[in-house]
């Protein structure tokens, strides 16, 4: 089999960088998927509340998602539906489907767009016994939303973040009594407008500070412990309390789905736990490209889209400028920097989690997005961006929240050395 | 009278307060709306999903056309207890027809051929 | 009637059975469970020690250095997951390498090969993320690692095509004697048989108890477990001990055969044989102990906790033996570690103490095969393609952490012992055994069984005995 681009996933950013790349020039852009339609986890997002900024309406996640799906299919997009991508390298991704065994595309670049997959009770290691009942917030999502089932009838959340809150929600709306959501930090990375209508509306507690410190039951869940934790997350004793309930959902963060890249020696940030990218989110791999929630968790898939498309036109450029020039010497978008140019990294100082992209390159001019994401809430601080040891620019900001990606937009003339950024906190 | 909440017409989640007629913290004239709803009669929007025959699915997601007044939420969500449709069905199509003599439909807010 | 009744069916009941089965007897296997390989052999080490640590002479170091050479064979002939990795106990100063000593005399005495004492720099350059403040270690080539549940099943699906009942969801609630035998009451049944073999592991005293015989001072010891994400496989190459002490072998870091990483166990006396929580301190007390020998234990990349129970008695060695008051009623109890290692060598005890020379039944001639499923991930590439024309639901991926495929699944529902449980296909082909822990294909799993078997969606568990994962439909649709 051959294509020209090898898309791996048909969620949100596999669709929107298939897209973007088709509609760049890309003369056959082919997407994998092990699932069997496209549009990933929105499908079984059927509440409202994306799509804001980048259509400027709220639609539900199958809405947002039709509105990709309908236009790749009208552009010629092909699919390859119910198919895992087994490994992938520049030129030749292997797959495994029923109809076709195992299947060799041979293409000259690649979108990783595998998405993210969920911590698990293991993942923070919650002491206790290990019956059924206890699952993460998006498989309860999809025994509801996709399946029709009922998971529970008395239920403890763990995480407020924004999946955790929407599933308060869903679970209240259908039937299940929601006993509380219970945080571990002094406050919620959720949007407010989702504490105020998942579950003030609903008269859910929201414990902040406070976390299950241990699971009960046999078999099915009989009940969990929940505990008070102190400013550093330690658990402070004699705050221990039994909730008698049968279903812990767990919404207590997202890792990328890294494991094809590593598979394929591709280089990951220790902190995103997505691949080191350049400004064309090309990974170390040469003519790798990733996107979406496989280089970095994404706040709103609003971002996934724009970040994706951005992607796709990247790998277009790559594929029609590059390999498919008869001038093997040019180079358009490549992380493995050849001597001539200085290797342009970008680095994390205080306050702030890690910048992405890691890498930034040179070659060409226009601007460059930088996003980052600070390590703590912070009222009143100043981001500070640095060009080697020259202050390039100073933003003040009211609020920055981890829970909200920031995004710097950069001249790459301005841009001479590593590129640094901070947070000065005002007091 | 004072009244304090969170707007949830959008994600920006601004923090309205409302004091003797007096609205602060929004940012958009729809924060005024949303206040003047939230004190009237407040409203909501509805996500969940009915029962469809179909070779691929169990259930097609449907959601209020508009807002509905927010006592009628649970009552509104258990009309969609007995709905069972067949394939197919387009995005739009209105599933159940004006909830409650309010003039809001649950629509189908996906395809399923 | 049967002739031998087998009680517990974990991985000692399984080679009893296996090893009855090649014998014309008819022999029932009774389980409280809804499975094998529920109780201690579900969640151990899943270590084949080599056998220098039992005391020479005894029992357990009898059956561990056979039980080590027949697991080698058993692993070839069953195709099971078992690899030679060998093993070090490491020891960290002085006075533990006067135990590295002992453990090598003691190994030499019984009877194990390819022992050798190597220097901390030897030691390190096996394993190079050992702390560099360790003194020498015990290499021992011959330890290898093995999937304990997959031994079980796979000993117990041969024994069972090979004409041995087994008999699931049963717990033994009464042993009369009668004359030249027993009544055993199991659930909902009732049989007699001639000979009992008490392989009940932790219940092992309650069920001797039961038919009025003796008991053994048995107790239960927890040992929690952490298992460490595939990408950390590498961290160690062999299992690593420290030095014994009196409470155990102590925490062990160890790659599986699935090239996770495993660290534990703990070892805590506990009351109830069923408690298999985890606890912080545990989790706490394995970090600590771990350190003790490696720096920069990856347990950030946790997927998962567990814990199992191990049968303490009185005795150092394991008890195995014809009652002293019932005839015909063999007793294994104690059967701590290295019960595993030693099971088949056991397994050949219980049948010279079961017959004599004289009343030896018959040999079979011939045996159903039975080699247990590759999985498709595990096959070659001819293989694959093979397997594909079989089957081409092996080319649909169901559980994306573990590359585990439809095709798998099925195999493992249409073996003769596989309940219908999320958990029970787990153990079988390893789905949701990654890293996302099921996350995305117990769902999948989940309509798999209901779909294939033709059974309500409902009343799938996830392992067994009231562990219900829904509770019906969220919408009735027309049917309301």
């Amino acid at each position: 089999m051959q294509t020209d681009l090898v898309v791996v996933g048909a969620g949100p950013a596999g669709l929107a960088a298939a897209i973007a790349a088709k509609k760049a020039g890309v003369e056959r852009v082919l997407v994998i998927e092990r699932d069997s339609e496209a549009g990933g986890i929105l499908n079984q997002c059927i509440h409202s509340g994306f799509g804001l900024s980048y259509f400027n309406l709220e639609l539900t996640g199958p809405e947002y998602a039709t509105r990709f799906i309908e236009q790749a299919m009208d552009i010629g997009i092909e699919f390859l539906f119910d198919t895992m991508v087994l490994s992938v390298a520049t030129n030749m991704v292997r797959a495994l489907n029923a109809n076709d065994g195992n299947i060799y595309v041979e293409c000259k670049a690649v979108v990783l767009a595998m998405g993210c997959r969920e911590r698990t009770r293991f993942a923070i290691a919650i002491p206790g016994t290990r019956p059924s009942g206890v699952m993460t917030a998006g498989l309860a999502q999809r025994y509801i939303n996709i399946e029709g089932k009922i998971i529970g009838k008395r239920v403890i959340i763990l995480g407020s973040g924004d999946i955790g809150l929407i599933m308060a929600r869903r679970l209240t709306l259908e039937g299940a009594e929601v006993l509380a959501c219970v945080e571990i930090m002094p406050y919620s990375s959720g949007l407010s407008r989702n504490i105020s209508q998942c579950l003030d509306d609903f008269e859910i507690p929201l414990l902040l500070s406070h976390t299950v410190t241990e699971i009960h039951g046999k078999r099915r869940l009989v009940g969990v412990t929940i505990s008070q934790v102190d400013e550093n997350r330690r658990i402070i004793e004699g705050t221990d309390r039994y909730i008698e309930c049968d279903t812990l959902l767990l919404s207590v963060g997202l890792i990328p789905e890294n494991e094809l890249s590593s598979d394929a020696g591709i280089l990951l940030d220790d902190v995103t736990k997505g691949p080191i990218v350049n400004d064309y989110n090309e990974t170390s791999q040469r003519g790798v490209f990733a996107s979406g929630n496989v280089l970095q968790v994404h706040d709103l898939v609003d971002f996934v889209s724009l970040e994706a498309e951005r992607t796709g036109r990247a790998a277009a450029k790559y594929i029609l400028d590059f390999v498919s020039s008869t001038d093997a010497n040019r180079r358009v978008c490549n992380a493995d920097q050849s001597e001539q140019q200085p290797e342009i990294h970008t680095i994390a100082k205080e306050n702030i989690s890690y910048l992405l992209p890691q890498r930034i390159v040179l070659e060409d001019h226009g601007d460059v997005d930088i996003f980052f994401r600070v390590k703590q809430p912070i009222r009143k601080g100043i981001v500070v961006v640095y060009c080697g040891d020259k202050e390039l620019l100073r933003l003040s900001k009211e609020y920055l929240a981890p829970g909200e990606m920031q995004l710097i937009n950069l001249n790459k003339q301005d841009i001479t050395d590593d590129i640094s950024v901070e947070v000065e906190v005002l007091r | 009278m004072k009244k304090e909440l969170v707007c949830t017409v959008c994600p920006l989640g601004c923090h309205l307060v409302w004091e003797d007629g007096i609205l602060s913290g929004n940012n958009c004239a729809r924060g005024y709306t949303f206040m003047i709803d939230e004190l009237e009669s407040p409203k909501r929007n509805i996500s969940s999903t009915v029962k469809i025959i179909s070779n691929n699915h169990r259930l097609l997601p449907v959601k209020t056309s508009a807002p509905i007044a927010k006592e009628l939420v649970k009552k509104a969500v258990r009309l969609l207890m007995d709905v069972e449709l067949s394939a197919p069905i387009r995005l739009g199509d209105v599933v159940v027809s004006d909830i409650f003599g309010t003039g809001v439909d649950f629509i189908a807010t996906r395809t399923i051929f | 009637m049967y002739d031998v009744a087998i009680i517990g069916a974990g991985i000692v009941g399984a080679a009893v059975a296996y090893t009855l089965s090649h014998y014309d007897i008819k022999t029932i296997v009774v389980e409280q469970h809804d499975d094998v390989a529920k109780g201690t052999t579900r969640a151990n080490t899943a270590i084949i020690h080599a056998g220098y640590d039992p005391k020479p002479g005894s029992l357990m170091a009898k059956t561990n250095v056979r039980g080590s050479i027949l697991w080698e064979q058993l692993a070839m002939t069953l195709g099971l997951e078992y690899i030679k990795t060998g093993s070090l106990v490491v020891a960290r100063n002085e006075q533990e390498a006067v135990t590295i000593q002992q453990l090598y005399r003691n190994g030499i005495e019984n009877g194990v090969a390819e022992l050798e004492i190597l220097s901390a720099e030897q030691t390190h350059q096996l394993e190079p993320n050992l702390r560099q403040d360790i003194f020498c270690s015990l290499y021992a080539k011959n330890a290898a690692i093995i999937n304990p549940y997959q031994s079980c099943i796979a000993l117990s699906e041969y024994a069972a095509r090979n004409g041995v009942n087994f008999m699931f969801s049963s717990m033994v609630t009464d042993i009369s004697v009668i004359e030249g035998g027993y009544y055993v009451t199991a659930g909902n049944n009732l049989f007699k048989t001639k000979y009992i073999v008490n392989a009940a592991g932790i219940g092992a005293e309650d069920i001797s108890y039961m038919a009025g015989g003796e008991g053994f001072g048995s107790y239960s010891v927890k040992g929690e477990y952490y298992l460490i994400d595939r990408k950390h496989g590498g961290y160690t190459k062999k299992v690593v001990f420290p030095v014994p002490s009196t409470s155990g072998k102590g925490v062990v870091v160890a790659p599986t055969v699935h090239g996770n990483l495993l660290i534990g166990p703990t070892s805590d006396r506990v009351s109830d044989g069923d408690n298999t929580a985890v606890t912080a301190e545990g989790l706490e007390t394995i970090r600590a102990q771990a350190s003790l020998l490696f720096n920069n234990l990856p347990f950030y990349d946790n997927i998962r906790n567990f814990a199992g129970n191990r049968a303490y008695i009185s005795s150092d060695d394991f008890h195995l033996a014809m009652s002293s008051t019932l005839p015909g009623f063999i007793n294994l109890a104690g059967i701590k570690s290295p019960g595993l290692s030693s099971a088949p060598a056991l397994a050949e005890e219980v049948f010279t103490l079961l017959f004599t020379d004289e009343t030896a039944p018959k040999r079979k001639t011939e045996m159903v095969p039975y080699r247990y499923p590759q999985r498709f991930k595990e096959m070659s590439e001819e293989e694959q393609q093979e397997a594909l024309k079989r089957q081409p639901r092996y080319g649909q991926v169901i559980c994306r952490c573990e590359t585990v495929t439809e095709g798998d699944i099925l195999q493992a529902l249409s073996e003769t012992l596989t309940p219908l449980t999320i958990s029970a296909i787990k153990r079988r082909v390893n789905a949701g055994m990654g890293r996302c822990q099921g996350g995305f294909c117990s769902v999948k799993v989940h309509e798999l069984i209901a779909r294939h078997m033709g059974v309500p969606y409902e009343s799938v568990t996830m392992d067994g005995t009231n562990s219900f994962i829904v509770f019906g439909d969220t919408k009735k649709g027309a049917r309301g």
